[in-house]
């Protein structure tokens, strides 16, 4: 199996899309339930990003888990570092999120509130009939948060 | 490099229907297969005395990686196929046995191919430092990769998204708040 897609189609709806779906990360709400369908299937990492994973399943759901993320930053902002790769039915594309973090998750992080976070990962959204995400894949560099945050047992230290 | 693989949690070829099936050129069926063996070299099912020609034989001499910025090795030491090679070489250096295979994907367009895997080891030492689990518990991660080809056809650019942080949680190596 392999899945031809567009390199950033100007024009695409999918591309259109992506750029709602990273609006919707820097906290437009409103958003979700124009962009993502009532049945939400997500694939997310079992440590680091989430409160109630298997509870991520409708737009409603969506918007809680996101708002639940920005609680733990100040100053959040997702930005397109990469893509996206579009077809009719797949969007692929890599994002960057930068803030400063507030404390609360990861609870046993030992750096002072205010700390920078900088980290990024790539999306992989399934897109429905309709037009809408369906299914949602993460692969999400949150060892770097993790790290920067102290809530690493002995980390290898990132180097300048 | 021996271990069974179980099947996916998440649909692949059932879930994952395209709404217009993409008959592949034999450029991009080229793209795909470049794919597999970048997979199959991560997963160790190239012979250990093949690795560094499969290296050469897929990625260009002159790579550029964006890795994450802790646990990794810094970008810029990742810049030839033998340095990649020599990456997995102590990636698989924790594991007594490990299997990676495509999850979703891959995607081709005309430049790049990038996929999800999902990554199945027996861990057996060395990174991560802080882990508390015992040696020979299992570890499972998923990731995206993009790659970007150059004009040969050859990994150029590689750019990496993934769970890392997953197998730090099973292994212990994520710090709790101690509440007690």
């Amino acid at each position: 199996m392999s899945i031809v897609v567009e390199e950033a189609p100007t024009g695409s709806r999918n591309t259109a899309l992506w750029h709602r779906w990273i609006d919707l990360w820097n906290g437009d709400f409103a958003v979700a339930d124009a962009i993502v369908a009532p049945k939400l299937l997500c694939h997310l990492p079992t440590f680091g990003r989430t409160t109630e994973p298997e509870g991520v399943d409708s737009p409603a759901a969506l918007v809680r888990w996101i708002e639940d993320w920005h609680s733990n930053f100040l100053e959040l902002t997702t930005t397109t570092s990469l893509g996206p790769f579009v077809n009719d039915g797949y969007i692929v594309g890599r994002r960057r999120f930068t803030g400063r973090w507030k404390g609360g998750e990861p609870d046993g992080a030992d750096a002072p509130a205010g700390t920078g976070v900088d980290f990024v990962g790539i999306d992989i959204l399934r897109i429905d009939a309709d037009g809408l995400i369906t299914e949602y894949w993460v692969g999400d560099n949150l060892i770097d948060m993790y790290c920067g945050l102290g809530a690493i047992s002995e980390p290898v230290r990132a180097r300048a | 490099m021996t271990l069974p693989h179980p099947t996916p949690e998440y649909p692949t070829d059932e879930g994952t229907q395209m709404s217009d099936p993409v008959v592949l050129a034999p450029v991009d069926q080229a793209k795909a297969e470049l794919w597999h063996r970048w997979i199959g070299l991560w997963s160790g099912d190239v012979p250990f005395d093949e690795r560094f020609a499969v290296g050469d034989g897929i990625i260009a001499p002159d790579l550029t990686c964006h890795l994450a910025h802790y646990e990794m090795p810094e970008s810029h030491l990742i810049n030839s196929p033998g340095a990649v090679v020599r990456w997995i070489d102590v990636w698989h250096s924790y594991f007594s046995e490990s299997k990676m295979v495509t999850a979703v994907g891959p995607f081709v367009s005309e430049h790049y191919v990038m996929g999800r895997w999902s990554f199945r080891g027996v861990w057996k030492g060395g990174k991560p430092r802080g882990a508390t689990a015992p040696a020979g518990s299992e570890v499972a991660i998923e990731g995206h990769d993009i790659l970007r080809l150059d004009e040969n056809g050859l990994i150029a650019e590689y750019w990496v998204g993934d769970n890392l942080l997953d197998m730090y949680g099973q292994l212990g190596a994520i710090k709790r708040l101690v509440t007690s």
